[in-house]
């Protein structure tokens, strides 16, 4: 029994140097499979210049898919040129890859008779992945902004929701009626359903109820993970991106909010959702009329006392550590004093066992200091951004080129996605390698805590951070503005972390680094390689010091004594910090350096 | 409907949150509906049930409503130990407004008096002044996010149409004649609501 059609593969000839409408196929006519798969990659499309058009209900919504999933709007095509085989990636435009297509004809040869089992999709990638990521969607100039491997992945997505939505509706004698009447009749049929067929898309931004006062309430950064796991898993086909703090999802249906409210609520998780309601032939991630819900777990109109001491959402019915050591008996272990009035979620996500070993080894060490880092992403301004980086990369093409010609669709962010959890990784393996394993926990995929030896750690950090930026986003450190967003805090170990987090919630700058008990300082990211260039030379000690120690009598006073500068041993030191004022930063960020920077 | 709207100033006042964790009370950063109308309460008991509502909001003057910590360690005077230390947030150097629906028991409000908000009291917290500015009429309700934290079944009162999207949170709704009470559903900064204009957040040009 043949595999049912397989949606991720309807693209397979693009990995090959033959022309995609079969022009020159002949040669190879007699290794074509005769699968469902193959008849999607035959009749995906609806142009008098292919051979084939969808001929039923299945070959139809892979073409409608296949649409949704394109880098570009089917309506909106001009430019000539030389075709581009790889992909430029806007954001790293000096990542140039090798044209990986297969040219020879035992190749193709070999690929189709592959193809001809019918393998999976994962099967098939495994052999074919590095064409797959390198290898445009679509080869056209000023097109090849995405890889073919993000945009099947995303059709795949598309048509398996297109087949499944209950209000999409599109039966088997539809399609097979309008084939009847050729390209015409598909073409028609498809441009009806698009007009007709409404998509909700969906900005979820991630909050915490359970917030995190004790260290074991940092479990709810594992209950936040496994929700996202959830989510992906059971609402996969409905994701277009996600990160920690934000999901952008779409539905046919408003049903998928009570999906989101379901999995969310059990993990001390709320969602603040803005959502917008799209024809699906104009669907974009552009929000034209936003409407905004928060989903909540059911909160009753009032309470009896006590209100739990961490969400204030629910009445305490659990006393911590009281039931926690009752419930676990001899197992308990339980550190720090005090007696906590807690609601079910909070105390069972405080009950949980804390994988975040080596953060509560460190809570005995009370000499030491921490840095807790987090890289933040916001979705809106990444839209925007790459807006501007394609509007530039189309002009470099045609100075001309209008601006809503530069459309960010979901290709795009998904092939941002990939590039940033790949990101991520990298700055991860560069902190481990920095600091050593033992001294690195990772909460998040995105959040870090890192145990410090002085103040200066958090430039090493930071530089991590650069070095990953300088290699798969080079173009967010340049004026355009970046959508990633650095938060560092540096506290003494025993320093509650709800209060670093609470400051993370409002942070509005690309960079800003808090010194517990000494100070803040913000930048913005293309002042950051600088930055770390000036912070790294040797200063005077001593005059850091003074600087430091005057501030805590008045910050005026020091403020005087660094304009002036009269003393001769911080004359040099002073100047080179001066140099940090045209990067944009305050007398306060100022004295925050000096005061990492002395150790 | 009108608003009596008052000038508060305090050298520091804690709003607390629920302590957490034992180590840290957070303050919050508006004057709820139950702390500001529970302090005039107080102060004006004659005003009867009821008879008195009230929201704040901190004004945003540079260098005013600074955050700042207090550590102290409460200290068990039977067994004269000091528990472990309890860091305080609190706002200092405090510049609000305070709305106050005007009715007959409010319009005989002074033009200036003290009142005690918030917690901490021993320690000095809480002594707030009051002056009058104003009175204004509510005005027409306009589409906006809410400044203010007040009682869901209070919004009507303070003339809000229409909740669009809450953002809840609860507050404390003391039992008349008794030191009990319940925590009521409430509306947060934040929330998109159709209100007064004074409710709302200052829009964004």
């Amino acid at each position: 029994m043949p595999r049912d059609l397989v949606p991720e593969l309807h693209d397979v000839l693009k990995l090959t140097t033959l022309k995609h409408n079969f022009s020159d196929f002949d040669p190879y006519r007699s290794f074509a499979p005769s699968t469902p798969t193959w008849r999607g990659v035959l009749q995906h499309h609806c142009n008098k210049e292919f051979p084939a058009y969808p001929s039923d209900r299945d070959t139809f919504l892979l073409h409608a898919a296949d649409g949704l999933a394109a880098n570009f709007s089917r309506h909106a095509q001009s430019i000539q040129g030389e075709a581009e085989w790889t992909v430029h990636r806007l954001w790293n435009p000096r990542r140039v890859c090798d044209d990986e297509r297969l040219s020879r004809p035992d190749q193709i040869r070999e690929m189709l008779e592959f193809l001809g089992t019918d393998p999976s999709f994962a099967e098939f990638y495994s052999r074919y992945e590095r064409v797959f990521r390198a290898r445009s969607e679509d080869a056209r100039p000023g097109m090849n902004i995405t890889t073919l491997e993000t945009h099947v992945r995303l059709a795949g997505r598309f048509y398996r929701f297109l087949r499944q939505a209950s209000t999409l509706a599109v039966t088997d004698e539809e399609a097979r009626t309008a084939a009847d009447h050729g390209v015409q009749g598909v073409g028609d049929l498809l441009k009806r359903k698009c007009q007709e067929w409404r998509l909700h898309l969906l900005h979820c931004r991630v909050r915490l109820l359970t917030n995190p006062f004790r260290a074991r309430d940092l479990n709810i950064f594992a209950a936040l993970q496994e929700f996202l796991a959830e989510v992906n898993g059971t609402l996969g086909d409905n994701v277009l991106f996600s990160s920690t703090e934000e999901l952008l999802l779409y539905s046919d249906t408003l049903d998928v909010l009570t999906s989101l409210r379901q999995l969310a609520a059990p993990k001390g998780i709320v969602l603040e959702v803005c959502r917008d309601l799209q024809r699906a032939d104009m669907f974009s991630p552009n929000f034209r009329k936003p409407e905004f819900d928060i989903l909540y777990p059911v909160l009753d109109a009032s309470l009896a006392p006590p209100l739990c001491e961490i969400c204030q959402m629910k009445q305490a019915t659990r006393v911590w550590p009281d039931d926690y050591m009752a419930l676990k008996g001899a197992e308990a272990e339980v550190s720090g004093g005090g007696r906590d009035l807690l609601c079910e979620t909070c105390f069972s996500i405080r009950s949980r066992p804390s994988q975040l070993q080596k953060l509560a080894h460190w809570d005995e060490w009370a000499a030491g200091n921490v840095i807790w880092i987090r890289f933040g992403l916001d979705f809106f301004r990444l839209r925007t951004i790459l807006g501007k980086l394609y509007l530039d990369y189309l002009r470099s093409f045609d100075p001309h080129t209008p601006e809503e010609k530069a459309s960010v669709r979901f290709s795009l962010i998904a092939e941002f996605q990939h590039d940033y959890e790949s990101c991520l990784a990298d700055m991860r393996n560069r902190i481990i390698q920095k600091f050593g394993g033992e001294r690195v926990e990772q909460i998040l995929p995105d959040l870090f805590c890192i145990q410090a030896q002085a103040g200066t750690d958090a430039f090493v950090v930071l530089r991590c951070f650069l070095d990953s930026m300088n290699g798969f986003f080079p173009a967010f450190l340049g004026d355009v503005g970046s959508p990633l967003k650095v938060s560092l805090a540096y506290a003494g170990v025993k320093h509650p972390f709800f209060e670093i987090w609470r400051h993370w919630q409002a942070q509005e700058d690309e960079l800003e680094i808090v010194a517990v008990g000494h100070g803040r300082l913000q930048l913005e990211l293309r002042h950051l390689e600088k930055f770390l260039r000036l912070a790294d030379h040797p200063f005077r000690q001593s005059a850091l010091h003074n600087l430091a120690e005057i501030s805590r009598v008045s910050q005026q006073l020091a403020e005087l004594r660094f304009r002036s500068a009269e003393e001769k041993g911080e004359r040099e030191t002073f100047a080179r910090l001066k140099e940090f004022l045209p990067l944009g930063l305050t007398f306060d960020g100022i004295l925050t350096l000096a005061k990492l920077a002395r150790g | 409907m009108d608003f009596l709207i008052y000038e508060l100033t305090a050298k520091a006042i804690h709003l607390g949150e629920r302590a957490k964790g034992n180590l840290f009370k957070p303050c919050v950063q508006t004057i709820p509906y139950s702390a500001i109308t529970g302090a005039l309460m107080h102060r004006f008991s004659q005003a009867g049930e009821g008879g008195i509502k009230a929201v704040g909001f901190l004004d945003e003057s540079v260098g005013r409503n600074r955050v700042e910590l207090l550590t102290y360690s409460p200290r068990d005077r039977v067994v004269e130990i000091s528990k472990i230390p309890l860091q305080v947030e609190f706002l200092s150097d405090v510049l609000a407004t305070v709305l106050v629906i005007a009715n007959e028991a409010t319009l005989r409000f002074p033009e200036r008096f003290q009142i005690v908000l918030g917690g901490m009291r021993s320690h000095g917290f809480g002594s707030a002044g009051l002056k009058f500015r104003e009175k204004r009429p509510a005005g027409s309700p306009r589409p906006g996010l809410l400044r203010v934290r007040l009682p869901e079944e209070e919004a009507a009162a303070f003339g809000i149409i229409k909740v669009q999207t809450p953002v809840f949170g609860y507050l404390f709704k003391p039992a008349p004649g008794t030191h009990s009470g319940v925590y009521v559903r409430a509306l947060f900064e934040g929330s998109r609501v159709v209100g007064p204009e004074m409710l709302l957040q200052p829009q964004k040009r």
